[in-house]
């Protein structure tokens, strides 16, 4: 869902993803840079990213990802259950204060 | 991308990956350059922070979701691989399989064309057939009346009726042309339910007298006389010299009751023959049971019904009995061709324990490439699916291969069984025997593939990379060996076991003295029709001018002429009284009636005990004759002569003339029935007009058969010339005929257990090379502690002789158990035959001597020298 998210203003290569969510969550998920790679694949033959070989701000060339239509869709429904889950553990959360 | 894409693209994938991977690193070290740090230590801190690239680039490949195929593809072309290091090898494993899978595939096909192909109607298995029995004579035909009889009061059937073969002369569309036909009252045609191609089929108002001159085409005949003329009903025929019309043509697969029959006629029960022999037996009732109706109830009415009518009719008394109609067509060549099934059934067997042996020594050779792998990182499963593969691309290049051969044999097995089976002409590959073939070659590669398999995977796994070959997890392989070796011995026995009682029963048959000389014998069917020989005057002129004039021919010796010919499938079963021996009540004598020409006994070399032939003096005018034959002879008279005595079969006493020797006339394996000859130019006229139109003429000379053959033909049309002359055969042919099948399953028999041997032989020597290969160091150390070379060839001859016995003795008891199964087909021999046993147990040892001879003499050969020098 995250990585959805980080592509969905716009097609980026799997460098800037990361940079992107190590940005985003300012730091908090520390992960092995690579192990990107194989989720970005994954998300890819689901048909949710579509991907293309584009030249790169440094001129080389690199792998770009979009979301497509269904992923958008897919990250529209996942964002919604996100949001439900979390409004869920909040309202547990205040219960027992 | 799609998963199939995905599949095919995997080198470009791959490649992909790697740069897309080395662009993210480098970016990162470039990002650390830019921040200060040092070329070197951005470069291992980006690569320290990406982690561990070979994994993840697996996690990526992982994903794709094509590991599975890719892997079972990588084993495949490393199988292809191995396989071709060693031609040799890998021939003789292909080539078994092959040959064992296109006896299997040969065998199935006709097994498949002959038992299994739904018979061309619908819903066969509620059509049945009725047969009489009398006096132990077994599907005996029903008589007009009878049949009248059971028509009218039969209630299990929604269509009955019945059916008689006849031979018709097709004049007026080129050359005149014999052939069968068949028949039938529509009710009969109508419980078949197949509708006509072209035109229609036999209906109700075709069987009325005056309008029953109409005629169905098969699509055979119709292909090869009318030349598929689409416009041919309506169109006017000859047949046996009256005009009949076509009214119908039937679908390309049907065939009733077989496919030499080629044409069908109405059969009008209310005229013609019917009517002026109503007592005579040869109809076939057959109809199709409503649907409401069991089996169980069909047999009570069928005996209620035969009770009833027994009481009305003294001659119906005989039970009444129904057979399935495939059951009619198949019965009789069911137990054959499963037995001929299960001989190649072990022969692919025998080919399996020869390729797994195989495998399993070339297996225990790779064990350390083996190691290698389990020490990479390679799961069991891994090892156990590469040899598999390897196995399963033997299998199916040696199935492809098999069915190919197998498509060649299809087409010699339909001429030569044409004869003895019929309906093997439609044998063909088609898809159900392709789906099997396919499905034995499959399961063959996993049954010679598994076994080994999983036990040299699981020595590799526990061995690791143990160094020398000799160790104790060796012995299991060695007894797998040993084990595949009695294996093969036992059914190779057992198959030429098989095959040596099959044919020492062939020999039998085929030696068997049918009480006459067939030698120099041509016998010629000719049909005299009702339209050109309306009386026995008629008849009468053309069989003494055709007589005379054969006797004229140059080297012919004696001619004469008979009604029914041994061997020629045809009999005529009758009721007879014996003066001064009355039957008892309520049962009487039956025997066959055979009406003969004067030079009959003389031609066919029939020898005569007591009295008399025929002469030409024997003439219709001429006090009644007979001769019967010496079972007739010995029933009433066996301390008299019977000369002088007298019988009967229909109004008239006959005087007994002479006795003459018995003589086979159906088959040469069944007892011969009483026998009563009389004069052809006495039969009365009814009878021969009825029984005496269809005949053999005979003659017996020294002229070669090609040259007797036309003159006789020559003959014929010159005394008529529009009559065909139907078969023109030597006797001596007729006889082999009669036992065509037992020749042919002798003949596939034999072929199979050689193969077989060549199997066994094969196979124990790969097994016996093995051995002694892994056992060269202990027979260096044998010789070089003093032991003699001739002892080493004992030792390994020893070995090799302990296990085939052993397999033999298995086999030759699993033998005696199964040949009870095949018993009814054997002729004279015991289902243990001693000689056919000892053969097979003989032939075997010597195999497997043969077999280990040279690789004891290898053995003999060591040198104790270079065998102790450690590996």
């Amino acid at each position: 869902m995250l990585i959805l998210k980080a592509v969905a203003l716009g097609a980026m290569h799997g460098y800037a993803i990361s940079q992107r969510l190590q940005q985003i969550s300012r730091d908090v998920l520390q992960v092995q840079q690579g192990s990107l790679y194989p989720a970005l694949h994954k998300l890819e033959n689901k048909g949710w990213l579509a991907a293309e070989w584009g030249e790169s701000e440094t001129g080389r060339q690199a792998k770009f990802y979009r979301l497509t239509k269904k992923g958008r869709k897919q990250l529209d429904a996942e964002s919604a259950n996100w949001e439900r889950l979390a409004g869920a553990v909040s309202a547990i959360m205040r219960m027992s204060e | 991308m799609s998963w199939i894409r995905r599949l095919f693209a995997g080198r470009r994938l791959n490649a992909e990956l790697h740069a897309e991977l080395r662009f993210h690193v480098d970016r990162l070290a470039d990002d650390l350059m830019a921040r200060g740090m040092a070329p070197e230590d951005a470069r291992r801190e980006a690569t320290l922070r990406f982690g561990g690239e070979t994994q993840i680039a697996e996690d990526c490949r992982d994903v794709r979701g094509t590991a599975r195929v890719e892997s079972f593809v990588q084993d495949l072309r490393y199988a292809i691989r191995v396989l071709a290091k060693t031609p040799p090898v890998t021939a003789t494993a292909v080539l078994a399989i092959a040959l064992a899978i296109s006896t299997n595939t040969l065998i199935f096909s006709g097994v498949h064309a002959l038992l299994l192909k739904p018979l061309p109607y619908p819903v066969p298995d509620r059509l049945f057939m009725l047969f009489g029995e009398i006096h132990g004579e077994d599907r005996v035909a029903f008589s007009t009346r009878e049949l009248q009889l059971w028509q009218s009061s039969q209630k299990s059937f929604s269509e009955f009726g019945a059916f008689t073969g006849n031979g018709f002369t097709l004049t007026g569309r080129g050359e005149p042309l014999a052939l069968f036909g068949v028949l039938m009252t529509p009710p009969a045609f109508s419980a078949l339910e197949v509708p006509a191609a072209l035109g229609r089929v036999i209906g109700p108002s075709d069987a009325r007298p005056g309008r029953d001159h109409v005629v169905v085409l098969s699509d055979s005949l119709w292909r090869d006389r009318f030349g598929a003329d689409r416009t041919v009903t309506g169109q006017s025929i000859y047949l046996n010299n009256e005009p009949y019309t076509v009214i119908g043509v039937m679908p390309p697969d049907f065939a009733f009751p077989e496919r030499q029959y080629r044409l069908w006629v109405p059969a009008t029960l209310e005229s013609g023959v019917f009517q002026k022999f109503p007592d005579a037996h040869f109809l076939r009732p057959i109809g199709r049971l409503r649907p409401d109706v069991s089996t169980v109830q069909l047999d009570i009415e069928i005996k209620a019904l035969s009770k009833r009518f027994a009481e009305l009719d003294p001659y119906s008394q005989r039970t009444v009995f129904s057979k399935p109609l495939a059951e009619v067509s198949r019965g009789p060549v069911r137990r054959p061709l499963l037995a001929l099934m299960a001989a190649v059934g072990f022969l692919l067997l025998i080919a399996c324990a020869n390729v797994a042996s195989i495998l399993l020594a070339r297996g225990t050779a790779r064990y350390r490439e083996f190691a290698v792998r389990v020490a990479l990182g390679a799961a069991r499963f891994r090892l156990v699916q590469l040899l598999v593969v390897e196995s399963g691309l033997l299998a199916l290049t040696g199935g492809a291969l098999g069915i190919a051969i197998a498509s060649v044999g299809v087409k010699l097995l339909s001429t030569a069984g044409a004869s003895s089976l019929p309906g093997i002409e439609t044998t063909r590959i088609n898809g159900p025997v392709l789906l099997f073939a396919l499905g034995i070659s499959m399961a063959t590669g996993l049954l010679f593939g598994l076994a080994p398999a999983v036990l040299v995977a699981r020595r590799a796994v526990a061995e690791g990379l143990r160094q020398g070959t000799r160790s104790t997890g060796d012995r299991s392989a060695h007894r797998m060996q040993s084990t595949l070796v009695a294996v093969e011995a036992a059914l190779s026995v057992m198959l030429v076991a098989g095959a040596g009682l099959f044919a020492h029963s062939f020999i039998r048959l085929s030696s068997i003295n049918p009480g006459f000389r067939p030698e120099h014998v041509l016998t010629a069917s000719v049909a005299m029709n009702e339209a050109s020989y309306p009386d026995e005057g008629k008849m009468l002129r053309f069989t003494r001018t055709v007589l005379e004039e054969a006797r004229a021919i140059p080297g012919v010796d004696a001619v004469a002429l008979a009604t029914h010919m041994p061997f020629s499938g045809q009999g005529w079963g009758n009721s007879y009284e014996v003066e001064g021996h009355p039957a008892q009540p309520g049962k009487s004598y039956v025997a066959q009636i055979r009406p003969v020409s004067s030079g009959f006994f003389r031609a066919l070399g029939i020898a005569i005990r007591q009295g008399k032939p025929f002469t030409e003096a024997d003439h219709a005018k001429a006090p009644g004759a007979a001769i019967v034959n010496e079972t007739l002879a010995r029933r009433f008279w066996p301390n008299e002569t019977a000369i002088g005595k007298r019988i009967r079969y229909d109004q008239d006493w006959l005087t007994i003339r002479g006795v003459v020797a018995d003589i086979k006339h159906a088959r040469l394996d069944q007892d011969t029935d009483p026998e009563i000859y009389i004069p052809y130019e006495q039969l009365p006229p009814g009878l021969m007009k009825f029984l005496g139109r269809s005949i053999y003429v005979i003659v017996h000379g020294s002229l070669d058969q090609a040259g007797m053959a036309s003159a006789l033909r020559r003959v014929i049309h010159i005394a008529d010339p529009t009559i065909a002359v139907r078969e023109l055969t030597p006797l001596e042919r007729m006889i082999t005929e009669s036992y065509a099948q037992s020749r042919l399953r002798t003949a596939l028999l034999v072929v199979f257990s050689v193969i077989a041997l060549v199997f066994a032989a094969v196979g124990i020597y790969g097994v016996m090379s093995y051995l002694v290969g892994q056992r060269r160091q202990e027979i260096g150390v044998r010789l070089a502690l003093g032991a003699s070379r001739g002892s080493v060839i004992q030792m390994v001859i020893a070995r090799a002789l302990t296990v085939s016995t052993l397999g033999v003795i298995a086999g030759l008891i699993t033998a005696a158990a199964l040949a009870r199964t095949v018993r009814g087909l054997l002729f004279g021999v015991a289902d243990y035959d001693p000689l056919a046993f000892t053969f097979a147990a003989g032939a075997l040892i010597a195999v497997a001597v043969a077999a280990t001879l040279a690789p004891a003499l290898r053995a003999a050969r060591t040198d104790p020298l270079t065998s102790l020098r450690v590996e």
